[in-house]
């Protein structure tokens, strides 16, 4: 499981983050717009990545700065 | 199907002439008491609650309103487990040694009130999942009529329903330990913001299967997937995330597949998705 790689396939899907690897849980720190994320279709692509890279379970951080996550710019 | 199946179970229980119950609440062990209370009379059946940390408050009222309504005479009892060292190191059969503690304390208290037989709210499609907690029910002889006559979850929903028991569509309720990683140990201050962090999302609206999983300072929320949209919208994420960080976390995530049972088995390798 490497974080970088899946990092870097979230980016090929428009998804800028950065990933926290936990054993097998990917943690998404989202650095632009995820507001794709709350769609079925861009959040199983993003499942699929994970997948491919050895994670099981994926989850996205609601941010620390009093937005949420799908409003960022 | 569901309903010869229930018939069986009638036939089952009559056999059985008296019966303790271990009963939590849940879907099928509120079904279970309701038939049997039906096919018994109320006075020969007992429903015996074991009460500790990992029993939600919440779910013990839902459990007591419930017996109420189908009178179940209701026996609560404490129980340990979180002083049993095996049970706290959280191995992957850390429902073993809480059952063990359940079984050790619920069936002398049902000899002592004339109950024969012990059962458990165990359902068929249980006997397919990881349930090492199923091995200290048997030692301790206790039976399992759902799983026996071939009730499966759905069944008992739909059994349920016609009965009129509130409980036919409530989400599934293991205990709170389930929440954390094995190899984490279980404590007393762990269940409690877990606890309190579900209670939380339930009262800003949450709806069906919901979990906190326990990650040291970060919590993972699962959601029903249908729901994680919703809640992926900056005001409600923004309510989510403070009702979780109000329990005690530094850091909340959602999960982006949503509800799974069995979860942490699957994160930590273990077979089976139940929990």
């Amino acid at each position: 499981m490497s974080a970088t790689d899946l990092a870097s396939d979230l980016r090929t899907l428009g998804l800028a983050c950065v990933v926290e690897a936990r054993d097998r849980l990917a943690v998404l720190r989202p650095r632009g717009d995820v507001a794709s994320l709350a769609q079925p279709d861009a959040r199983a692509a993003v499942l699929r990545a994970a997948r491919a890279r050895g994670f099981t379970h994926v989850a996205l951080e609601l941010d620390g700065a009093g937005d949420a996550p799908v409003s960022r710019d | 199907m569901a309903l010869e199946r229930e018939r069986r179970l009638i036939a089952w229980l009559r056999d059985a002439r008296t019966v303790a119950i271990g009963y939590s609440g849940g879907v099928d062990s509120a079904y279970l008491a309701a038939v049997a209370v039906e096919a018994l009379g109320p006075d020969r059946v007992l429903g015996i609650v074991g009460r500790s940390a990992t029993y939600p408050e919440s779910q013990w009222r839902t459990a007591s309103d419930l017996a109420a309504r189908i009178g179940l005479h209701l026996l609560e009892l404490n129980t340990d487990e979180l002083n049993d060292p095996n049970y706290a190191a959280n191995p992957a059969n850390r429902c073993y040694f809480c059952k063990a503690e359940l079984w050790s304390v619920l069936v002398p208290a049902a000899r002592l009130h004339g109950m024969e037989v012990v059962v458990d709210g165990t359902n068929a499609d249980d006997t397919h999942d990881y349930r090492p907690g199923a091995a200290a029910a048997r030692e301790h002889g206790v039976r399992s009529p759902l799983a026996e006559v071939g009730l499966a979850k759905a069944d008992i929903r739909e059994r349920s329903r016609a009965r009129g028991l509130p409980s036919w569509d409530q989400p599934s309720s293991p205990c709170l330990a389930s929440r954390i990683p094995y190899g984490t140990a279980v404590t007393v201050e762990r269940l409690q913001r877990i606890g309190d962090a579900e209670a939380a999302l339930r009262a800003i609206g949450v709806r069906g299967d919901l979990r906190v999983r326990h990650h040291d300072d970060l919590a993972r929320v699962e959601l029903p997937s249908d729901e994680i949209g919703r809640w992926l919208e900056p005001t409600a994420s923004r309510r989510l995330r403070k009702a979780v960080l109000d329990a005690g976390y530094s850091r909340v995530a959602i999960d982006l597949r949503g509800f799974r049972s069995g979860s942490l088995n699957i994160l930590g390798g273990v077979r089976g998705g139940g929990e």
